[in-house]
C-alpha cells in the first residue's frame, strides 16, 4: 500500500474522483490533508455497510492505517464492532452520537447518515473524537472534591468559608461543634449577629476584640491574611477555648473577594501547657534566686500572670501544723473572699486541690468568682497551700487544676530544697566556724600552755611564734624591745624547715625605725596592723625589713619573695606596761590573704604572750629575790650560829664558874640564868630559820629509828611544863598506850614542841588539850587549845613560810614553826590538819603512818 | 699555853674564828685537857705532824680560808701516821651532818652547841 493517502482520499467519491482536471482538487487534497493530521476518526460507511474512505490521526492513535481500512466491512471490523448496532440505526437514517470505549479509549461518536442526490440512503458519516483524557480530568476533579469534603468534614479544625456580607458558605462538622449547634447546615442558616451574641471573644490579655477586629473581617475588608489568638468564651458554658483564628481571602475572576476561609484551631490545651510551663519556668527561675524565700509575692503575681488569673495567696504550714499566710497578690481594691483561710486549711489538712465558684454558691461573691486551691505537697503530705482567683467564671479545669497543684509540688520542693540547702549550708558554716574556732582555741590553749610552762619570756616568745606558723601564719617575724628600749629583731620562723637559712639570714637584717611602717605603728599604737594585699615586692619595703644599706635591703627584699608575702599583720604585744614588742604574721598565698576579721583573734594571742611575758620576767626577778633571800638566810643562820656558839659556851662556862663559887642566888647568877634563857631563845630562832633554808632547799634529811611516840609526847610535856605554867595554861594529855613508830624521834619531838608551844601561846589562859592514838596503823597527835582561834582566811596559809595569823606585835616568833612543822610530817608521808573557829580555839590534828604497838613491827615500817 | 694535863694525848681544835678556838681550849682545859689550836686546815696538818703524842680527837670547823675542813680530811686521810686520828665535825651548815658523813668524820657536832655536849665527846676520845 504506496499510495499516498491524499490520493485514496481523492477517491473517496467516485462520482467526482474520474476528472483529473477537478478544479477543487487542490482544495479538497488540502483538507484531506487536514483532517488526516487531525486528531479525530472519519469514515465514510457505504450503503452496503464498507467503509469507502477512512481519514485522521486517531485512527493512527489506534493503530490502524488507513487505507487498510478501505472496503472492509463494517461490521468486520473489530474497532467498530460496538458500534454495530449504532450503524444499524444509521441505516434507519437517523444522526445519532454515542460514546463507545475502544482499547481503553472513550471515543465520542458523532454518525450521520448520508443521502445521495436522489436523497437516497448512501451510508453514514463517523466522526469519532478521543474524549478520554477530558473524561479523566472531570472523574479526578471529582474525586478530589469528595476527598476534599471528607478531609474538611473529619478534620478537628473549625473550617468555615464566609461570604462578605458575613453569612457562612460552608462550614464542616468541627466549626458546627464549636459554635455549639446541632449540625452543619444550621450553622449555615445562623447569621453573624446571632453568633455574636452567643460568644464572647477576649484577646490573650482578656480585653474584648471588637468584631472589626476579627481575622475574618479583616481578611473580607482588608482582603489579607489575618491571624489571632482568641480566648472564645461561650456566655453559657463557662469554658473558655484559647483558639487560633486564621482568616485567608479568596478572590474570583474579578479579583473581588468571594470568600474568606476561616481555620479555627482550638490551642486551649497547648495554651494551658504553655502557660503551666511558663508558670513553672518563672517559678524556678525566681525561686533560684537568693533570698527568693524570703518574699515570695513576686512569685505569686509572675504565677497568676502567667496562667492568666487575677490574684494568688500562699500559705505554710508551721512545724506544728498551723497554716500561716506568707504571701499575696491581689489587685488593688479586691474584695477577698473572707472564708479563703478557712479554704486553705480544708486543703491542707486534705491533700487535696479545691475549685469554687460564686456560681455554684461555694465562693462568696466579691471581685472574685472562681478559685483554684491547691497543697503545696511533697512526699504526700501537704506543707502549705498556693491558691488562685480569677474574675472569671470558670467550671473546674481539671487539666489545670493538675498543673497548678504540679506548680504547688515544684514550688513545695524547691522551697524545701533551698531551705535544706539553706540548712545545710547553715550547717556547713557552723561546722567551718566551728572548726576554725576549734583551730583557734587550740591554738590558744597550746600558746596559754606555751606561756605558762615557759618561764623564760623569749623561749616562750620562740614557741608562741612557732605554734603560729602551724596553723595561722606561713611565717612569723618577731621583734622585741631589749632592755635598752632597742627593738631587736628576735626570730624569723619558717613554717617549713626548707626556708630556715633563709628565714635565720632574714633575722639578721634589724628592723628600720625611722619609717612609718606598719610594724613601728603597731609599735607605737598598740594596735594591729593589717596589710591584706601585697601587690609588688617594693611594697614589702614598709614590712620594715628596709635598711639603710641598700644592698642589705635588696638582699632582704629577695628573701622577703622567697619566703613569700602575700599578706601580713603586724601583731603587738601589749603588756600590762606597755608594748614588748610584735610578732608579725606573714601568709605566702594571696588566697588566703588576712583579713580584718582575723585582727581580734591575733590581737588577743599578742597579748596573752605579752601577759606571759611580763609573768615570766616577773616570776624571773621574782625568783631571783627568793633565791637571794633563801641565801642571805643560810649564810646568816650560818654566820649568827658562830657568835651564838661562842657565846653559848662562853655563858656556859660562866654559869659553871658562878655556880662553882656557890653563890647560886647571887646577881650574878640571875643575870646568867636570865642570859641563857634569851641565848636559847636565840638558838631556838636560828635553828627554825636553818630548818626553813633545808627545807626549801630540799635538803631535810630524816634519821628515822624505833621509838615509842607517847613516851616522847610525855617527855616534851614535862620540858615544856614550866613554859605553860607561866602561860597560865593547864595542859591535859590523854595517851591511851604505846604508839612505836620508825620515825625521826629529834623531827617529832620539833613538831610536838612547836605545836604545844603554839598552844600555849595562842591558848589565852584556857585549858589544852593532848590526845595520841592509832588508828589504823596511823598515830593521830591531836592538840586542842581553846583560845584566840585563827581567821578562817588566815587558815589557808597558816602553814605557809613567813606567814603569822596574828599580829607581830602581840605575839614574837619568824612564822616558821607551822612550816616547819608541816614539812616534818610531810616528809614521814603524814599529814597535818588545822581545825578552828576563832575566838574558840585551835585544833591540829597529825597524822603519822606506820604506827604499832611495839617496836619490833614498828622497824618495819617505812618512812 | 699550857695547861697541867691529866689526860696523856691532847686534843685539836680547828676553827678560823679566835673567840671558838680560844673559848674550846679554855674550857676544855679546865677539865685537864690540852687543848692545841690551828687557824686552819693547814696549820692545823703542820701542827699535827709535829706532835708527839698525836691528838686522840680533832673538833674541826669546816669553813676556813686557805684549807677548810673538808681539805684538810683529805690531807689527813692521805697522810698514814695522821689517818687514824678521829675528827669531830662542828659546823653551823645547812649541809653539816650530811658533809661530815660524808668526810667519814667520826660525829657531827651541830653549831651552836652545849658546854656539857663538848665535855662529853672530848671524854669519849680522851679518857
Amino acid at each position: 500500500m504506496s499510495e499516498d493517502p491524499h490520493v485514496e482520499s481523492s477517491e473517496a467519491d467516485p462520482e467526482k474522483s474520474d476528472s483529473i482536471e477537478d478544479p477543487w482538487h487542490d482544495e479538497r487534497s488540502d483538507i484531506a490533508y487536514l483532517i488526516d493530521n487531525t486528531p479525530v476518526i472519519l469514515l465514510r460507511i457505504d450503503r452496503e455497510g464498507r467503509v469507502r474512505h477512512a481519514m485522521g490521526a486517531g485512527l493512527r492513535a489506534l493503530g490502524f492505517e488507513p487505507h487498510e481500512l478501505i472496503g472492509v466491512r463494517a461490521v468486520d471490523f473489530e474497532p467498530l464492532a460496538p458500534t454495530q448496532r449504532l450503524l444499524a440505526r444509521a441505516r434507519l437514517g437517523r444522526p445519532f452520537d454515542a460514546t463507545t470505549v475502544v482499547q481503553s479509549r472513550h471515543l465520542q461518536a458523532h454518525v450521520r447518515p448520508l443521502r445521495d442526490a436522489k436523497g437516497e440512503y448512501d451510508g453514514v458519516s463517523l466522526l469519532a473524537v478521543d474524549v478520554s483524557g477530558q473524561l479523566e480530568a472531570e472523574d479526578a476533579l471529582r474525586q478530589s472534591r469528595d476527598e476534599l469534603r471528607g478531609i474538611l468534614a473529619s478534620v478537628d479544625e473549625g473550617i468555615t468559608a464566609q461570604r462578605p456580607d458575613g453569612s457562612l458558605a460552608f462550614a464542616n462538622e468541627a466549626a458546627a461543634v464549636s459554635v455549639g449547634v446541632d449540625s452543619v447546615a444550621a450553622l449555615l442558616r445562623m447569621s453573624p449577629q446571632d453568633l455574636w451574641e452567643q460568644w464572647e471573644i477576649l484577646d490573650a490579655n482578656g480585653e474584648p476584640v471588637p468584631p472589626e477586629r476579627m481575622p475574618n473581617h479583616i481578611a473580607l475588608t482588608e482582603e489579607r491574611v489575618a491571624l489571632s489568638l482568641l480566648r472564645v468564651r461561650h456566655r453559657n458554658a463557662r469554658v473558655e477555648r484559647w483558639n487560633m483564628l486564621r482568616s485567608t481571602p479568596i478572590f474570583d475572576a474579578t479579583g473581588a473577594v468571594k470568600f474568606a476561609i476561616n481555620f479555627w484551631w482550638d490551642v486551649t490545651a497547648a495554651q494551658r501547657t504553655q502557660q503551666l510551663l511558663r508558670a513553672e519556668v518563672e517559678t524556678l527561675r525566681m525561686l533560684s534566686a537568693p533570698r527568693a524565700l524570703e518574699d515570695l509575692g513576686p512569685l505569686l503575681e509572675a504565677i497568676s500572670k502567667a496562667v492568666r488569673w487575677d490574684a494568688a495567696v500562699m500559705w505554710q504550714a508551721t512545724e506544728d501544723g498551723a497554716l500561716m499566710p506568707v504571701a499575696s497578690r491581689f489587685p488593688p481594691d479586691s474584695v477577698v473572699p473572707p472564708e479563703l483561710d478557712a479554704i486553705a486549711a480544708q486543703v491542707n489538712s486534705a491533700n487535696e486541690a479545691v475549685w469554687r465558684t460564686t456560681a455554684d454558691g461555694q465562693l462568696s461573691a466579691g471581685t472574685f468568682r472562681s478559685l483554684c486551691a491547691v497543697p503545696l505537697s511533697s512526699r504526700g503530705q501537704s506543707r502549705g497551700v498556693l491558691a488562685l482567683l480569677t474574675r472569671h467564671d470558670f467550671a473546674r479545669q481539671p487539666e489545670f487544676e493538675h498543673g497548678i497543684r504540679h506548680l504547688g509540688r515544684i514550688i513545695c520542693g524547691v522551697v524545701e530544697g533551698q531551705r535544706t540547702e539553706l540548712k545545710l549550708k547553715e550547717e556547713l558554716t557552723a561546722r567551718r566556724v566551728a572548726e576554725e574556732a576549734s583551730i583557734r582555741a587550740t591554738l590558744l590553749a597550746d600558746v596559754s600552755r606555751a606561756i605558762t610552762t615557759s618561764f623564760h619570756d623569749q623561749s616562750m616568745l620562740l614557741e608562741v611564734a612557732r605554734l603560729l606558723t602551724v596553723r595561722l601564719a606561713d611565717w612569723v617575724v618577731v621583734d622585741v624591745y631589749d632592755a635598752g628600749a632597742t627593738v631587736q629583731r628576735l626570730a624569723v620562723v619558717h613554717r617549713q624547715g626548707l626556708f630556715a637559712s633563709d628565714a635565720e639570714e632574714l633575722k639578721s637584717i634589724p628592723p628600720r625605725r625611722d619609717l612609718r611602717t606598719p610594724l613601728n605603728e603597731a609599735l607605737r599604737s598598740a594596735r594591729p596592723q593589717l596589710v591584706s594585699a601585697i601587690a609588688r615586692t617594693t611594697e614589702l619595703v614598709p614590712m620594715a625589713w628596709q635598711s639603710p644599706s641598700g644592698s642589705v635591703e635588696g638582699h632582704a627584699r629577695a628573701l622577703t619573695e622567697r619566703l613569700g608575702a602575700a599578706s601580713f599583720v603586724a601583731v603587738p604585744l601589749v603588756g600590762r606596761q606597755g608594748v614588748l614588742g610584735v610578732i608579725t604574721c606573714v601568709r605566702s598565698r594571696a588566697s588566703e590573704a588576712y583579713a580584718a576579721t582575723d585582727l581580734e583573734f591575733l590581737e588577743d594571742i599578742g597579748r596573752q604572750t605579752a601577759v606571759g611575758m611580763e609573768s615570766a620576767r616577773l616570776l624571773d626577778s621574782t625568783q631571783q629575790a627568793l633565791r637571794a633571800r633563801d641565801e642571805f638566810l643560810s649564810i646568816a643562820s650560818h654566820e649568827l650560829r658562830t657568835p651564838v656558839t661562842s657565846l653559848q659556851l662562853a655563858l656556859q662556862a660562866l654559869e659553871r664558874s658562878v655556880n662553882a663559887s656557890g653563890s647560886y642566888d647571887s646577881f650574878e647568877s640571875m643575870l646568867v640564868t636570865t642570859a641563857r634563857r634569851q641565848l636559847s631563845r636565840l638558838a631556838k630562832l636560828l635553828a627554825d630559820l636553818l630548818d626553813v633554808t633545808r627545807i626549801r632547799a630540799g635538803r631535810l634529811v630524816l634519821e628515822p629509828r624505833p621509838f615509842d611516840l607517847a613516851a616522847l609526847v610525855k617527855d616534851v610535856a614535862g620540858q615544856l611544863q614550866s613554859d605553860y605554867q607561866k602561860a597560865g595554861c593547864d595542859l591535859q594529855i590523854d595517851l591511851a598506850g604505846v604508839v612505836w613508830g620508825n620515825w625521826d624521834p629529834a623531827r617529832i619531838e620539833q613538831v610536838v614542841v612547836n605545836l604545844l608551844s603554839n598552844a600555849a601561846k595562842y591558848g589565852g589562859a584556857k585549858p589544852v588539850a593532848l590526845s595520841l592514838r592509832r588508828v589504823e596503823g596511823a598515830a593521830v597527835l591531836t592538840v586542842r587549845d581553846n583560845g584566840i582561834g585563827i581567821d578562817f582566811a588566815a587558815q589557808a596559809s597558816v602553814f605557809d613560810p613567813f606567814v603569822r595569823a596574828v599580829s607581830t606585835r602581840h605575839y614574837g616568833g619568824l612564822g616558821l614553826g607551822l612550816f616547819i612543822v608541816r614539812r616534818i610530817v610531810e616528809a614521814h608521808g603524814g599529814r597535818i590538819r588545822l581545825d578552828s573557829e576563832p575566838g574558840r580555839g585551835s585544833t591540829f590534828t597529825v597524822e603519822l603512818p606506820g604506827a604499832s604497838a611495839g617496836p619490833q613491827r614498828a622497824t618495819e615500817g617505812e618512812i | 699555853m699550857e695547861f697541867s694535863s691529866k689526860h696523856r694525848q691532847p686534843i685539836l681544835v680547828v676553827d678560823d674564828d679566835p673567840d671558838i678556838r680560844a673559848l674550846i681550849r679554855d674550857l676544855l682545859a679546865l677539865d685537864g685537857y690540852t687543848v692545841h689550836t690551828a687557824r686552819d686546815g693547814r696549820e692545823a696538818l703542820e701542827l699535827m705532824r709535829t706532835l708527839d703524842p698525836r691528838p686522840a680527837v680533832v673538833f674541826l670547823d669546816l669553813m676556813m680560808p686557805d684549807m677548810d675542813g673538808l681539805q684538810f680530811r683529805a690531807s689527813q686521810l692521805g697522810e698514814t701516821t695522821l689517818a687514824g686520828i678521829p675528827v669531830v665535825v662542828m659546823s653551823g651548815d645547812n649541809q653539816g651532818r650530811q658533809k661530815a658523813e660524808a668526810m667519814h668524820a667520826e660525829r657531827f657536832l651541830e653549831k651552836p652547841f652545849d658546854l656539857q655536849t663538848l665535855n662529853d665527846i672530848a671524854g669519849d676520845y680522851s679518857p
